[in-house]
């Protein structure tokens, strides 16, 4: 059974971007533009890994990585935040927030799937 | 003996009769001293009967003291017939009757005899002895006042003196003058500070020393005094010299009258008031130069006394009230301030008698309603005698600097706001900008893996790859644009650890190595390994020594060297410094490259591809460490850029 990819991203190309890179690579993925429903998607489809947009338009995604981090059934997700490095608080405020790893935007599709592949 | 013409029978009767009757004591003695006869008046006095007497010796009633003399008198009677003595005889209750003996010698029936008339003399040594106390005491009193006359002289003496020290201390000289108030006598002070001959003022008035024309008002007061016999002080006039100069003194005198109150004249002191004179001009000099100034002053000058009434303005002050000047003086500072300001100046001005001076601001209503905001500087005054006896105040008028400064203040606010909007402008814009451009590199990049199947020609295989490093270069540019911006709108904050120098130029020479070898230009690194840690942010250091690198390589040729070195300076702070062969700068050059974009305006932009912020955003970053950028240049032979840390920002090594 291919892992399952929780994508949350705003944006429809990059969205597009991330979906038919991993598709190809094998993965199956589930997809949230604003991360309203993510909770729900998450105890659904059981992700092997969330990829999270740190700056959405309306619950940031740090925002988001605290709510899943304080559901017990849901913290053990990694979460691997895509971001670029202009973010108020910096890096500290998404490894504070409770993301695993990082990567940065515009991504390099080698090393996305090469950090992809490390939590899948 | 001569021949009486009485019987002897009638002279026997007479002498019994007289003998018998006797107030004086009559007593016959012999030579042995026996007593041979006595009259009743002697035996009554020492209170014998007659004869207790007769037959006894007469040394039994003497004292001792006049027993022991009697050998001696009896001698007497060689050279006289008769003498007369005081003795002493006691009475029978044993007390002693002082006595004056007329003793005389006489023969009878060829016996010598001795016959004495005894007179008392108590009374007499009484009195004697009461006139001798008398004068004792007397003689004692006069010693006692001689004393006292002596204390008092001596201490007439002592303030006599203290009086001519006083008066040397406070005058030049002494004078008197005669009844007829003229001068009789000048101390030798007299010539030697005025250099007036004594001996042509001597016989002459104080008025015909004075010079013609002088007051006479004054003068015809001084002689009223001097008629009336009052003490003078301060008598100020000009004694004319025989040369013809003139000198100011100044005379007190005093009547003087012997005991009998007569008049003898005055005595006093006199003063040369010459210096007196010249520091009260210098005084009235000084006072008309600072009237002038307060006169001509763009400043207020407002003297006010303890309880905040005006003493004094200048025209400056009252124009600012809004008064003339005498209208000005006797009103209160309070008829020209609001309640507020009033309570802001009672506060102020409980500082003043304690000495304190102090700039503050105020706003004065003007008598015709004007706001004035006015700057004060307020000091305290003091009377003669030391006590705080009100306060001026220096007061501009600073309507003008209000204004600028309203004005200031507006227009930094509306920059800090234009500054904001900047900021969260290019903040927003960089996320809009980037966004797009992540899609651009991201698709592009999965071409270029060719993840879903080979790419079909080499010329589109090229083309991905410009499409990829003209994404990578827009991203750099967007990147740069929010930094500087960041840090021009001080939102740059920085995520400070302590880090080695030496391990971030090594990962920034790693990093430019491809890139340096494809230009062919050599990077040498010779950092100092025992080189302290810096409290920084790791981030921010690595951007600032990569775009030192990334410049030097960028603008040194072929076969070029670019030297990286570190250094520990002496007062602590540590240095990084990037040094190319390069093309350099001349100075012009040099100013367009330190400032935002001022290479994008340059003919080198197609040349040396960059987003012209290398060099300010660099230079902000170190800065924002508290750190300084140093450029040296030389155009045709290469640039030399140093970082400096300060050294607080270097941490102590432990050991």
């Amino acid at each position: 059974m291919p892992n399952t990819i929780l994508i949350v991203e705003d944006n429809v190309l990059n969205m597009k971007l991330f979906v038919d890179v991993l598709e190809n690579s094998g993965y199956k993925t589930v997809q949230s533009v604003d991360g309203k429903n993510i909770l729900e998607l998450a105890r659904e489809h059981a992700p092997g890994l969330i990829i999270m947009d740190i700056q959405l338009p309306r619950t940031s995604g740090l925002d988001l990585t605290k709510m899943l981090k304080a559901e017990d059934a849901l913290k053990d997700i990694p979460v691997l935040a895509v971001t670029a490095f202009s973010l108020e608080g910096g890096i500290e405020a998404v490894f504070a927030a409770g993301c695993d790893d990082i990567i940065a935007k515009p991504i390099n599709v080698s090393d996305f799937l090469e950090a992809v592949a490390r939590y899948s | 003996m001569t021949s009486s013409p009485l019987s002897p029978k009638s002279t026997n009767k007479l002498r019994e009769a007289l003998f018998n009757e006797m107030a004086d004591g009559v007593i016959m003695v012999d030579t042995q001293g026996t007593i041979i006869d006595c009259n009743p008046a002697f035996h009554q006095k020492f209170g014998y009967e007659k004869a207790e007497l007769i037959g006894r010796s007469i040394k039994t009633l003497c004292t001792n003291e006049f027993a022991a003399k009697a050998p001696e008198r009896i001698t007497q009677f060689d050279s006289q017939d008769q003498i007369t003595y005081e003795t002493a005889y006691h009475h029978k209750d044993g007390t002693v009757i002082p006595v004056e003996l007329n003793a005389r010698l006489f023969e009878s029936a060829g016996t010598t005899l001795f016959f004495s008339i005894v007179r008392d003399i108590s009374n007499r040594k009484r009195a004697e002895s009461e006139l001798r106390q008398a004068h004792a005491e007397l003689e004692s009193r006069v010693h006692e006042k001689t004393e006292q006359h002596e204390h008092a002289s001596r201490q007439l003496r002592a303030s006599e003196e203290r009086f001519r020290d006083i008066a040397a201390a406070t005058s030049d000289w002494f004078w008197e003058t005669g009844p007829d108030h003229k001068i009789s006598y000048l101390t030798d002070s007299y010539f030697a500070i005025t250099g007036i001959d004594p001996a042509t003022v001597i016989g002459k008035s104080r008025l015909e020393l004075a010079p013609d024309e002088d007051d006479m008002t004054k003068w015809d007061a001084h002689l009223v005094a001097l008629e009336n016999r009052h003490t003078f002080r301060s008598l100020q006039y000009e004694i004319v010299r025989p040369d013809g100069t003139s000198l100011p003194v100044s005379i007190s005198g005093k009547p003087v009258f012997n005991d009998a109150c007569e008049f003898l004249g005055y005595r006093g002191t006199g003063t040369n008031l010459t210096e007196r004179r010249i520091s009260e001009r210098k005084l009235i000099e000084t006072a008309n130069e600072l009237k002038g100034v307060l006169e001509s002053t763009s400043q207020g000058y407002w003297r006010i006394d303890t309880n905040a009434i005006t003493i004094e303005v200048n025209p400056r002050m009252a124009e600012i009230i809004g008064v003339s000047q005498s209208e000005a003086v006797g009103t209160s500072v309070y008829d020209y301030l609001s309640a507020e300001q009033q309570d802001l100046h009672k506060t102020k001005i409980k500082r003043r008698p304690v000495g304190i001076s102090e700039a503050y601001e105020l706003e004065i209503t003007s008598a015709t309603g004007n706001l004035v905001p006015c700057l004060f500087n307020a000091t305290p005054f003091h009377d003669a005698t030391g006590n705080v006896a009100g306060s001026f105040a220096l007061v501009s008028d600073i309507s003008d600097l209000k204004k600028t400064q309203f004005t200031l203040e507006k227009s930094m606010l509306e920059a800090k706001a234009a500054n904001k909007v900047k900021s969260d402008l290019m903040a927003n814009m960089s996320h809009e900008l980037r966004t797009p451009l992540n899609a651009i590199i991201g698709f592009s990049s999965t071409i270029q893996a060719e993840i879903f199947g080979p790419v079909g020609h080499d010329k589109y295989r090229e083309y991905l790859s410009d499409i990829q490093y003209s994404g990578q270069h827009l991203l750099e540019l967007i990147n740069d644009i929010l930094d500087v911006s960041a840090i021009e709108a001080g939102a740059l904050d920085l995520h400070e650890e302590d880090v080695s120098l030496s391990s971030i130029v090594d990962a920034s020479v790693r990093i430019i190595k491809p890139r340096a070898d494809t230009g062919q230009v050599r990077v040498v690194s010779t950092m100092d390994p025992k080189l302290p840690l810096i409290h920084m942010d790791e981030r921010r250091g690595k951007q600032i020594i990569l775009n030192l690198l990334s410049n030097a390589v960028k603008f040194t040729p072929e076969g070029g060297d670019v030297f990286v070195t570190s250094s520990l300076n002496t007062h602590g702070s540590v240095s990084v410094s990037v040094r190319d062969t390069g093309i350099g700068m001349d100075k012009d050059e040099l100013e367009k490259a330190l400032s935002a974009f001022g290479q994008v305006d340059s003919g080198l932009n197609r040349k040396h591809e960059g987003t012209g912020l290398g060099l300010p955003l660099t230079k902000g970053l170190i800065e924002l460490h508290g750190g300084i950028l140093d450029v040296k240049s030389d155009k045709g032979l290469g640039t030399q850029i140093t970082v400096t840390f300060p050294t607080e920002r270097v941490v102590q090594d432990a050991n």
